[in-house]
């Protein structure tokens, strides 16, 4: 026990654009947190940031005797072990290396390494909005869609680090045509991009005196100049959310959609890991009040009565600082 | 995580290292402490336990004298300590859901010799004492199988009986007829498991305590309770005079023993499968703590798909017991199947490759995104998926070429327990909840002081 009498761990949250330190203590507390560019000079100079950044933040804590745990999270497939398997794309030469066990011997203590959605699992399990369960996940909806997944009170990261990796599971067959390059996946509605997608599939439902956000997808694709002249933003999730709120009925067929896809994905999980609660979070969840009705609705179709009403929807608790808070939460309970 | 005793140093607590609160449960609870890490660490002398479980060396040296004298647990021949005194830094017990402590062995974690060339003193649980009758069950007759804790088998026997009808009362009959005839053969039964076809709560932390069928499918039953222990009363061998008989089963009313009849505990046969395939040993000696055991079983007219999940080493039954449930996406209500193939076509399964093929292909294909998402580091195959494996290797390589099951089909594998899967897991469940350190009062579903109690009687 450091010092202080109350737990602390040094947390990096490493992302492809920047790398965030912080001193978490045990209450979930963010006692300083400082943010650096992450180095685009390949593994090493990641490597060093990482430990440059960790011995900063024991020295100005009060040194190792007031640190008691370490942990770092990343993008990647990074096993139980701390192993990263194939490649985070966005950090270069970020791959196939033991992640956690390089760091370990660079600081001389145990350094956990985990998965960032894995990390902010943790973090709603311990403080957020999975409080009380032992087992949750977490689908991250966004760019992407990122699933973390804690069993028994631990991130659980299955054999090749890629348990939870549902963003590219086919949902229909021969479905819309997804980043990946496959067909149907759940990403490919489920996310920022797919809501925007939605959003262009279903305008010719409505005429322009029904939807102003059909009149407006349709004066994007009709050109920029066209969108230019209107003085609207260019199409986002964020623009078709505000849509949304003001009851525009394309903007509700489109959230349908993101709403199908993530309750597929929560039943997917339900009937596998079948933890006590998933919680979204993520920029698409941004009407979360409005959109969760829809997903349980959606939800308790896919699966048996007894099943659906047993494993809560809810929204994540944690917003800013999350994956920090995941990761010293995961390196306490390591 | 810190280590799960109480009472761990020398200050305050009674012999067995009690300190205030529930005396006897505390006592329970280390007393359980010390026989999990026997049975994870067989070998290790009374000074590794203490470092083991974080408990001094005196309560250890309670505990154990209680437990050699209760037959639980015995000395091994000694071996010479080569692993230096104090060397168990790196190992604590795993509760449920934990890891295995690093290492291993007799010796790993050594006595302090007290005078040069002194002999440390392994102890060991006694396996072949504790014998599990595993039960597996379906509408019209089970499977029995007695294992000992280190998974020897050492009485079989299947059965017909409708188990139905009054299950709950079917089920506790059938474990102590089958008990008794075990008996007659000189094993003696402590406790059953038995599996269910369906989903089941375990029981224990409910409000009543105990285990119910939540739903099966082929037993056509909901919410049924079933019995914690087998028939009171007693039983006598088969071929003793006053013996009645029901199909299937015998009972006397003259008998050996009288009592609270033999502990039951009871799990989803996937679920049970499981934890057999925990222990088996595998197929290269070790057993993996992550695992996807997919189980399909013929019933009656029902073909019935589940799944067992085992996550470092436990299995997880999740919300509402309803981890591994299964449902094809092109599933069309037929409350009968968990396909789209009605149960009528599925009941030509064993004798027509045409609607064996369209199965396993939906099967296999709605598999994707559980293996995908789980990311086990085994996906085993019993039932009759075990039957048709060459039929499914023929679909990796036909109609799954290049899709995610081909990348991962390494990971496929037949349960090591062949035939005997379900049963044999269900005595697998058994011993497993008898060696789960319990986290409150209410917790045990099986107690070690009944087990000791059963061993007394045979002394």
């Amino acid at each position: 026990m450091s010092r202080n009498l109350v737990a602390r761990a040094v947390a990096i949250d490493l992302g492809g654009t920047w790398l965030k330190c912080a001193i978490v203590n045990e209450n979930g507390h963010v006692e300083s947190v400082s943010r650096t560019a992450t180095s685009t000079r390949g593994r090493e100079a990641v490597l060093d940031q990482l430990c440059g950044s960790i011995r900063e933040a024991t020295e100005s804590a009060g040194g190792a005797d007031s640190i008691d745990a370490i942990g770092v999270g990343s993008p990647g497939m990074i096993s139980d072990s701390g192993f990263l398997n194939g490649a985070a794309v966005n950090i270069a030469g970020w791959n196939d290396f033991d992640l956690g066990g390089e760091l370990s011997t660079r600081i001389g203590r145990r350094v956990l390494a985990l998965n960032d959605a894995n990390a902010a699992a943790m973090g709603e399990l311990v403080f957020g909005a999975g409080r009380g369960c032992e087992s949750i996940a977490l689908i991250s909806a966004g760019t992407g869609i990122g699933v973390g997944i804690v069993v028994h009170g631990r991130p659980y990261a299955g054999t090749g680090g890629v348990a939870g990796e549902i963003g590219h599971l086919q949902m229909i067959p021969e479905g819309r045509l997804c980043s990946c390059g496959n067909r149907g996946c759940i990403e490919a509605y489920a996310s920022a991009r797919g809501v925007i997608e939605s959003a262009r599939e279903y305008e010719h439902c409505f005429s322009d005196s029904e939807s102003r956000l059909a009149r407006e997808v349709r004066m994007e694709a009709a050109g920029g100049a066209a969108q230019s002249a209107c003085g609207g933003p260019a199409l986002s999730a964020e623009r078709v959310y505000r849509f949304l709120v003001e009851d525009d009925p394309l903007a509700w067929k489109a959230h349908e959609s993101v709403c199908g896809a993530l309750a597929y994905a929560a039943a997917v999980l339900a009937v596998s890991v079948a933890p006590q609660r998933v919680l979204f979070g993520g920029g698409v969840m941004g009407s979360a009040d409005v959109i969760l009705p829809l997903v349980r609705s959606k939800f308790s179709k896919l699966i048996l009565p007894h099943v659906a009403a047993s494993v809560g929807l809810e929204s994540a608790g944690l917003r800013s600082d999350a994956g920090l808070i995941g990761v010293a939460a995961a390196a306490f309970a390591a | 995580m810190s280590r799960l005793s109480a009472g761990t140093s020398a200050t305050g607590g009674d012999a067995n290292g009690a300190r205030g609160g529930s005396k006897p449960f505390q006592r329970s609870m280390n007393r359980a402490l010390v026989l999990r890490a026997l049975r994870e660490r067989p070998g290790t002398p009374r000074s590794g336990l203490a470092e083991l479980v974080g408990l001094d060396r005196s309560t250890i040296s309670n505990i154990v004298g209680e437990l050699i004298e209760a037959r639980l647990v015995s000395e091994i021949d000694g071996e010479e300590d080569t692993t230096g005194a104090g060397d168990a830094g790196r190992g604590r017990v795993a509760s449920a859901g934990g890891r295995d402590p690093a290492g291993g062995g007799p010796g790993h974690a050594g006595d302090r010799p007290r005078r040069a060339g002194r002999r440390s003193i392994g102890l060991r649980v006694v396996d072949e004492l504790l014998c599990a009758l595993g039960l597996e069950i379906g509408a019209s007759g089970y499977r029995a199988i007695v294992r000992d804790n280190s998974g020897a088998v050492h009485f079989r026997e299947n059965g017909a009986a409708d188990f139905a009808t009054d299950t709950a009362q079917r089920i506790a009959e059938t474990v102590e007829a089958v008990s008794a005839r075990a008996g007659a053969a000189g094993i003696r039964v402590v406790g059953a498991g038995c599996a269910i076809p369906g989903y089941v709560a375990s029981g224990g932390r409910n409000a009543a305590g105990r285990a119910r069928i939540v739903h099966s499918r082929e037993l056509g039953l909901f919410d049924t309770q079933l019995c914690d222990r087998s028939a009171p009363g007693s039983l006598d061998t088969p071929s003793s005079p006053g013996t009645t008989s029901s199909p299937g089963i015998t009972r006397s009313r003259s008998g050996i023993s009288a009592g609270a009849g033999i502990p039951i505990v009871y799990d989803n046969d996937a679920n049970c499968c499981a934890w057999g395939e925990l222990h088996a040993g595998g197929q290269e000696g070790c057993s993996p703590r992550d695992l996807l055991f997919a189980l399909a079983r013929v019933g009656g007219e029902h073909l019935g798909i589940g799944f067992g999940l085992a996550i470092d080493g436990t299995v997880c039954s999740g919300a509402a017991h309803s981890a591994g449930e299964f449902y094809s996406r092109e599933w069309r209500g037929d409350e009968r199947s968990q396909v789209s193939l009605g149960a009528q076509v599925l009941s030509r399964f064993r004798f027509n490759a045409d609607v064996r093929r369209a199965f396993l292909t939906e099967f296999l294909g709605n598999l994707i995104p559980v293996v995908s998402v789980l990311d086990p580091s085994v996906v085993v195959l019993g039932g009759v998926l075990r039957e048709h494996i060459s039929d499914i290797q023929h679909l990796f390589s036909t109609e799954f070429t290049g899709s995610y099951l081909a990348r991962v089909a390494d990971r496929f594998r037949t349960a090591v327990l062949g035939e005997d899967e379900i049963a044999a897991g269900a005595a697998g469940l058994f011993h497993e909840r008898l060696f789960r350190v319990p986290r409150y009062e209410t917790d045990a579903a099986v107690r070690w002081e009944d087990v000791a109690s059963m061993l007394r009687e045979v002394a």
